[in-house]
């Protein structure tokens, strides 16, 4: 092998020593990866007050992939594993990789919490920790705030009973935030919630306000079972504790700079232990579906007059409260001359928690031959923990009226999933080759099945990148354009305010005012001397006419009365002239230079 | 010299070539194996053969075969799963469509349509999503092209629209076949059938047992369990071991 790598890399040319060199980098990164494991504990602060978390990080550096260890059990604490992250660093060449672990630290207990130093085996090695400790101030007593208690309604229940279950947080200061409370529930089910603010009331003489949260609960399994505890978490607003005895020891300070320290704060009530039991098996009916509640049932025909071998469609109606979600009805027997196809349903809830309502059943059933004239559906039953008993439905017979017909084949609008809630999988039989359908021949063209492109993080960049692509372009296209165009702008502007000081220049001469004529002749040929060359109108002097506008090809005749008209806006700064002869003659060659000008 | 730099760099390309072409043969022979003990009513021969067979990799027509296996060795959940994947693979393939009605039927107890509770067109998503990225760069490119005077006749320039309308369209098509597709049934119970569970935990009540082959609307997934909804009845939920139910690729 490392005779074919030499022999391979050992030639000449740049491409194979650059994979040479990737390759033993790959190598050796591969190898550095175990190469000075270690493991560092390290909390994100020392001092916390009794109900307070801190967090405390494990660092594996250089120890590869890994699995979270499970949560340290440190003493007079509850630990919960709160997730992980991963650092890279390249310092001085060096290469390493750490994988952090992070726990939360509640303290259960005031004092100094030693935790210990951790032994860890990760892929072979053994990396151990420094011991820490956490020191655990005294807080405060949360019962001043408030208090959570859970109330159920009774600690004796039936196995499928629903109930409802009420969470109260009584408070005397309002939090800035909670969340909805969490209830342990360990053998039972948790449904519907609701949430509503209850009225206030008095606890040991203190009048305390009330949020109140209703979930119905259903228990599922036998015994004696603890509900509870119930927890919320809430955040709560306090004025910052400030070094006393600073320069800024003040309220009006404090107002300003004090600030206000949030605290996250859970509450947690009291846990109820119920005693669980099933439906007892004495007196229970033949064919009990494992119902509970108090129900009352109606059955009904859509259809009575129908040729043989078409289905009835049958509507149940189980109206009361209960465990609604799992009433199930009854299997036709046997022998009672009917194929019965699973029940569709839907239920209209009376109250907010879907304790109460109207479960209504629609049930496919087609009689086996034409000598079936009755429908005789099945007994209904069910265990009331109201009144402590089974109770039992058995609806009427429905009577039906069949016409000879042409046989029809079952209904197909039912699926498997009903099938499959109402009678158990049976075993599927071997079916013969000639039963199947038809194999393709051909393998085809393999590839690999993942997810859709859509679901894959690449696909929204390659699909944003075409319009924002040309969003850009737009953009840039525009500005690299704005410039030209304002400098066209302003070219046409000073092409406007010549024209039309020339204009009023020609207009200034009937009015026989001296001061007016020679105001526009210097306007107009300033803004026409701005328009030829860029400048600013009014700091243009004679000495243009020989250092610009003669070698840009002003002929002689016009410099020439370019100058006479400079001469006379000089002089009618001392005496200006009020010959109308004269004034004509400076307008002639004040138009004859403007023209000029134009033609630059 | 020159010889050896050659045979150097024309070595490796030309082994990898013929693996690949050796893999094939394999993959082949695999396959037609497995046709013939399907043939023969060997189902469980035959399904040996075409797991064989891609090596890691799949196909529709192996799909197809796996799921007709499935079904003649009477594991119903297994054959909707490989005749879902297949189908995924070749949407438009009749063939694979009456294979799947046929094993749908056998888990249903009746007959049932392959298309039933699947809305939208019959377009693979990463078909709308190749033909709405091939028209949004090809609008970028003769965008770019029209804005620097690069397109050789004026009769062309309404190319860009084009391409840019077509873009749009077909955005608006995979939007639509991803939310009509939304709810489409993700899970399918494997034999002999998955009970889901009110809680994810093994103790927790039944709420109703899904029949090897019904297919199920995936909520959610945690700790080796599924939340599944019943598409029949939404208000039949509840939570199912991950390892009882077979994922049906996006199609």
């Amino acid at each position: 092998m490392v005779r074919i790598l030499f022999r391979i890399f050992s030639g000449a040319g740049i491409a194979p020593r650059l994979f040479a060199a990737a390759w033993l980098l790959a190598v050796g990164a591969g190898a550095h990866a175990f190469a000075n494991p270690s493991l560092t504990a390290r909390l994100d602060q020392e001092n916390v007050q009794l109900g307070e978390t801190a967090t405390l990080a494990l660092s594996f550096t250089d120890c590869g992939r890994m699995d979270p260890p499970e949560a340290p059990e440190i003493e007079n604490c509850d630990v919960a594993y709160s997730g992980s992250g991963n650092q890279f660093s390249f310092v001085n060449g060096v290469q390493s990789s750490s994988i952090v672990f992070r726990y939360a630290v509640r303290p259960k207990k005031e004092g100094d919490i030693v935790i210990p130093g951790f032994n860890v085996t990760v892929n072979g090695h053994k990396v151990s920790s420094d011991p820490l400790v956490l020191h655990v101030g005294k807080g405060f007593d949360i019962s001043q705030l408030g208090r959570l208690k859970l109330i159920v309604p009774r600690t004796n229940v039936f196995v499928g009973e629903t109930f409802p279950v009420e969470i109260r947080f009584y408070f005397r200061q309002s939090p800035a935030r909670e969340e909805p409370p969490t209830l342990k529930l360990d053998g039972f089910a948790k449904g519907k919630q609701t949430a509503e603010a209850g009225r206030p009331e008095k606890i040991n003489g203190q009048v305390h306000s009330v949020a109140k949260w209703t979930m119905t609960v259903t228990a599922v399994k036998a015994g004696d079972l603890v509900l509870g505890p119930a927890e919320i978490q809430t955040l709560y607003a306090f004025q910052a504790r400030r070094q006393r005895g600073g320069p800024f020891d003040d309220p009006f300070f404090g107002q300003f700079f004090g600030g206000v320290e949030q605290r996250q704060i859970p509450f947690e009530s009291d846990s109820v232990t119920l005693h669980v039991e099933p439906p007892p098996a004495k007196g229970r009916p033949r064919g009990y579906a494992g119902n509970v509640g108090n129900f009352a049932v109606s059955v009904e025909a859509l259809t009575t007059n129908i040729v043989a071998g078409d289905p009835v469609t049958l509507r149940v109606r189980v109206a009361g409260r209960g465990d609604f979600d799992q009433f199930r009805l009854p299997d036709f027997p046997q022998d009672a001359g009917v194929t019965a196809y699973p029940p569709t349903s839907s239920f209209e809830t009376a109250d907010a928690l879907g304790l109460e309502g109207v479960k209504t059943f629609e049930q496919v059933v087609t009689p086996e031959n034409p000598a079936v004239t009755s429908l005789q559906f099945p007994t209904i039953s069910w265990w009331n923990p109201d009144s402590g008993r089974y109770e039992t439905s058995t609806p009427p017979a429905i009577s039906l009226t069949v016409r000879p017909g042409a046989a029809k084949p079952a209904p197909t609008m039912l699926s498997g999933a009903a099938l499959a809630a109402q009678s158990a999988p049976a075993p599927q039989p071997k079916a013969p080759a000639s039963d199947l359908g038809r194999p393709k021949l051909e393998l085809g063209a393999l590839t690999t099945l993942g997810p859709a492109w859509v679901e894959q993080s690449w696909f929204p960049v390659a699909a944003a990148t075409p319009p924002l692509a040309a969003i850009a372009l737009v953009l840039a296209q525009r500005r690299a354009a704005r410039p030209k165009d304002m400098e066209a702008l302003r070219r046409a502007e000073a092409e406007k305010a010549a024209a039309a000081a020339a204009e009023r220049l020609r207009g200034s001469l009937t009015g026989a005012d001296a001061k007016a004529f020679f105001e526009a002749l210097n306007d107009a040929m300033q803004r026409r001397l701005a328009v030829c060359t860029g400048g600013v109108p009014g700091a243009f002097t004679e000495d243009i006419i020989n250092e610009k506008l003669v070698p840009r090809g002003l002929s002689p005749d016009a410099a020439e009365a370019a100058h006479r008209v400079f001469a006379a806006v000089a002089q009618a700064r001392f005496s200006q002239t009020t010959d109308p002869g004269r004034m004509a003659a400076l307008l002639a060659d004040a138009e004859n230079t403007l023209a000029a000008l134009s033609r630059l | 010299m020159t010889t050896r730099l050659i045979f150097r760099f024309l070595a490796i390309p030309v082994l990898s070539a013929f693996a690949i072409l050796r893999a094939v043969g394999a993959d082949d022979r695999a396959f037609a194996d497995g046709n013939q003990h399907l043939a023969a009513g060997h189902f469980d021969k035959a399904i040996g053969a075409f797991e064989k067979a891609g090596g890691g990799r799949t196909s529709a027509a192996l799909e197809n075969n796996l799921g007709l296996a499935c079904l003649g060795a009477g594991r119903i959940g297994a054959a909707v799963a490989h005749l879902r994947a297949a189908e995924a693979l070749a949407p438009r393939d009749g063939e694979i469509q009456g294979n799947l009605a046929l094993a749908l039927g056998r888990a249903a107890g009746g007959v049932r349509d392959a298309s039933d509770g699947r809305r939208g067109t019959r377009l693979r998503l990463n078909e709308i999503a190749l033909l709405m990225l091939v028209a949004a760069w090809g609008w970028l490119g003769l965008f770019v092209a029209d804005r620097f005077k690069m397109l050789p006749s004026s009769s062309l320039r309404g190319l860009p629209l084009l391409a840019g309308a077509s873009a749009v369209i077909l955005a608006a098509l995979l939007a639509w076949t991803l939310s009509q597709r939304r709810d489409a049934p993700r899970v399918v119970a494997l034999d002999p059938g998955a009970d889901v569970l009110l809680s994810p935990f093994g103790e927790a009540r039944k709420v109703f047992t899904a029949a090897a082959g019904q297919e199920l609307r995936w909520r959610e997934g945690r700790d080796g369990w599924f939340r599944v909804e019943d598409p029949a009845s939404p208000s039949r939920y509840g939570w199912v071991k991950s390892g009882a139910v077979a994922f049906i690729p996006p199609w």
